[in-house]
């Protein structure tokens, strides 16, 4: 039961993990869309930082998706 | 998803160097620039940062301007204002260098017999204005030279404060 709670608890914060790079990247086309090339910028390196510790964390650990 | 990304960015990268090409000058002190040798150098990733550059010249009289964004390269810069040791005016080893300020923002400038003078400006945290003069007779005209660039607009297009 404990097991099964962990592997929710994993999961939620996986998604919740992913909509930030999902956020990201909706900042991104948003300020894309507006000329705010300065800000499509910014976003795009917070979502590939985001991505990379997501990467990261599935390297440490198989399981994590 | 993450190459898309990378890919995504080079190409604002790619956007934002135009527009900062844009607010060059095509000549500065009598020099016209050269249009083949404009650069735009992005990786997509923040340790090389964004490098724009533009090179004029008349006969042996030569400014290359580069703008360095978002790199590493410019926390070594930021070193050397903040360094005491470069406070003052000073000399070593056959360069002569002096801090000055440059619209309003701290500037290192550097002489060398061999290479002539360089303008350092570092702009916000994390970009950094270089102009190098070759065969210039002054300070003063290196100074003037600077002033060809609008420092301002750059920072605001970069995103620096």
């Amino acid at each position: 039961m404990k097991f099964i709670a962990f592997i929710i608890i994993i999961f939620a914060v996986y998604q919740a993990k992913s909509q930030d790079v999902n956020t990201k990247l909706d900042e991104a086309a948003s300020a894309y869309r507006s000329e705010d090339l300065e800000n499509t910028r910014f976003s795009l390196q917070q979502s590939l930082t985001e991505l990379d510790i997501l990467v990261g964390q599935e390297i440490l650990n198989p399981h994590y998706s | 998803m993450r190459f898309a990304i990378q890919e995504a960015m080079r190409g604002v990268e790619l956007q934002i160097g135009e527009q900062v090409l844009e607010t060059f000058p095509t000549s500065v002190s009598g020099l016209d620039y050269n249009e083949d040798r404009d650069q735009i150098v992005t990786s997509g990733v923040g340790f090389v940062g964004l490098n724009i550059g533009r090179y004029y010249a008349n006969g042996d009289r030569k400014v290359e301007v580069l703008i360095n964004n978002n790199s590493v390269m410019v926390s070594s810069v930021n070193l050397y204002l903040t360094n005491p040791a470069y406070s003052q005016t000073g000399q070593s080893e056959g360069t002569q260098y002096k801090r000055i300020t440059v619209q309003g923002n701290k500037a290192l400038i550097q002489y060398a017999d061999y290479s002539g003078y360089q303008l350092s400006v570092p702009l916000g945290q994390s970009t950094l204005f270089v102009l190098k003069c070759v065969n210039f007779e002054s300070e003063d005209d290196v100074i003037s030279a600077s002033d060809n660039f609008d420092l301002a607009e750059i920072k605001s297009l970069l995103g620096e404060n």
